[in-house]
């Protein structure tokens, strides 16, 4: 049990860390670009929201089968294979986690708007010197939300893991795969402890998320 | 007038029911007035020339810096145009001395002209203040004020007293002129309010469906000296006279007052007391079909010859009753008439 909440946590850090750094570019361009491409790249971003986790994670399987570019490349740079191990995980879980970092993220530098960028070039700042002292300052809610929500979310995710991680111990065995276990094996003690773990802790994750944004609401933080 | 002391301009920009196409050579002194009805494209000149629009064409040359043009395009953070939004746009997360310092930081401009813009605009009491606390005439003077502490060369004002009341435009706009005139800034001022232009400019640009359609003449303006106050009045020396006035005016400035024909009453005897701020003798000096040149308290003044005036002669007096002054501080620079 102690190895799978160690995993979980291990997992979800990381992929938290990628995914912000990944997509403040992406967050950003999509809530400045004026390209007529947008909406396509808006809604792949969001397909994780309302595909199927076994579709996603049949299709990340077949990608990272060592019979695919990616799967192949991986095994001869590493010699592992890339599914069914961590690695494979944080990818799955990039992706499907990807909706949660991006859109609160857009939102906030939707929010900063044109006009505060354009008062900052017209004293002197380069784009990125206005993205990174007036963008990035006044979207910190948002990315801060952002990282809260692709934390939870990491945590909790089960269907793609299942599918390209299988139940490997110590390596992709996590939380939820453990309760699926857990109660197949009828060790409702382990389950019970396990799911009213995350079950907290994703209620107070959503509550802070949510007073985070009543204070932006009042004008507070 | 050299080519160094202009900011020339040939542009055009296309959007789908707007045409933009404007060339002109503005001098770099004083205020340059830019008006004309909404949406005939003063905002978008600004915005072309400061390099906020990416599809505009054409060239632009600010002195002998060429900004846009021959496959040349200067970006908008590194032109020295100190740009003043219709809406203040401060940024929240700073207070008003970061917010001031933003630009001076950026443009590598000391901490000694920031110290006199806020002695200029009176900023003083509100540097430790919050962004979200200032009231709306605080926030435009914070908002010019960052941008002179940038130290550019050129200020763009698109009509900065937008949404602002009387009287907190009555404070604003002896500070635009101040500033102007303090940091020798030259200024392009956008605005569709005749009383805004007739207080500031010293000369006006007018456009219509995004062409320019010529220059409308200056105000006739007369000078005088601060010699004191009383209460909320500025005492006023013109000439022998001595004109009490409702200005925010520091003793010992020359302040110049615009006389708009509507607001002044002119008759051929002393009308004695009436409901004028005030009254002042003139003597016809020339005349010709369309103007007459009035000499009044030792100034030159050239007024348009209505139909009432039509039967005065050279060397009469005339008495004008002033009932609206557009009163700025510091001398008007000599203005400029046609191309």
């Amino acid at each position: 049990m102690g190895a799978a909440i160690w995993l979980s946590l291990k997992l979800a850090v990381i992929t938290t860390a990628i995914l912000l750094v990944l997509g403040l570019p992406l967050a950003w361009w999509l809530a400045t670009t004026r390209s007529r491409i947008r909406p396509m790249i808006e809604a792949l971003t969001a397909l994780p929201l309302v595909l199927p986790p076994t579709v996603l994670g049949f299709y990340l399987l077949i990608l990272m089968s060592p019979n695919a570019p990616l799967g192949s490349a991986f095994l001869s740079l590493t010699g592992d294979t890339l599914t069914f191990s961590f690695t494979g995980l944080v990818i799955a879980s990039i992706l499907y986690s990807l909706p949660f970092a991006v859109q609160p993220m857009q939102t906030a530098f939707a929010a900063v708007g044109p006009g505060l960028m354009e008062a900052a070039a017209m004293l002197g700042a380069s784009r990125r010197d206005a993205f990174a002292s007036v963008a990035m300052p006044l979207a910190r809610r948002g990315m801060l939300t952002a990282g809260v929500l692709t934390f939870a979310h990491t945590l909790g995710e089960f269907g793609v893991v299942l599918m390209v991680g299988g139940n490997i111990p110590g390596q992709t065995r996590v939380i939820s795969i453990e309760i699926f276990a857990a109660v197949e094996t009828l060790d409702y003690r382990t389950a019970h402890i396990l799911s009213a773990g995350l079950l907290v802790l994703s209620f107070v994750v959503l509550t802070f998320v949510y007073l985070l944004n009543q204070g932006k609401r009042r004008g507070l933080v | 007038m050299a080519l160094s002391d202009t900011l020339c301009f040939d542009v055009s920009l296309a959007r789908p029911g707007f045409a933009l196409s404007m060339a002109q050579s503005l001098p770099l002194s004083g205020i340059t007035a830019i008006t004309g009805p909404s949406g005939s494209g003063k905002t978008t000149l600004l915005r072309v020339l400061a390099g906020l629009e990416p599809g505009a064409h054409g060239t632009v040359a600010l002195g002998a810096q060429r900004l846009q043009g021959q496959g040349a395009f200067i970006p908008p953070h590194q032109r020295d145009i100190g740009y003043v939004f219709q809406e203040p746009r401060l940024f929240p997360h700073l207070n008003v001395a970061d917010n001031l310092a933003f630009g001076a930081k950026r443009r590598g401009v000391g901490q000694g002209r920031i110290d006199e813009v806020v002695q200029v605009l009176d900023l003083g009491p509100l540097m430790t203040r919050d962004i979200r606390g200032l009231s709306g005439g605080e926030a435009r003077r914070v908002a010019l004020g960052r941008v002179l502490a940038s130290g550019p060369r050129i200020l763009f004002l698109d009509e900065p007293m937008t949404g602002l009341d009387a009287s907190r435009k009555a404070e604003i706009l002896p500070h635009i002129a101040r500033a102007s005139h303090t940091f020798d800034l030259p200024a392009l001022f956008v605005s569709h309010a005749q009383d805004e232009v007739l207080t500031l400019a010293d000369r006006v640009l007018t456009v219509a469906h995004g062409k320019i359609t010529g220059w409308a003449a200056p105000p006739a303006r007369l000078t005088g000296q601060v010699i004191g106050r009383s209460g909320a009045r500025a005492m006023l020396a013109l000439g022998r006279d001595r004109v009490p006035l409702p200005l925010a005016a520091r003793i010992g400035e020359t302040w110049s007052l615009a006389l708009s024909p509507d607001g002044v009453l002119v008759s051929d005897r002393d009308p004695g007391a009436n409901s004028a701020l005030f009254s002042l003798k003139a003597r016809v000096s020339a005349c010709d079909d369309a103007f007459l040149t009035l000499d009044v308290a030792g100034q030159s003044l050239c007024w348009p010859r209505s139909a009432a005036l039509r039967t005065v002669l050279p060397d009469t007096d005339l008495w004008l009753s002033v009932l609206n002054v557009y009163a700025r501080p510091h001398a008007p620079t000599r203005p400029h008439r046609g191309n």
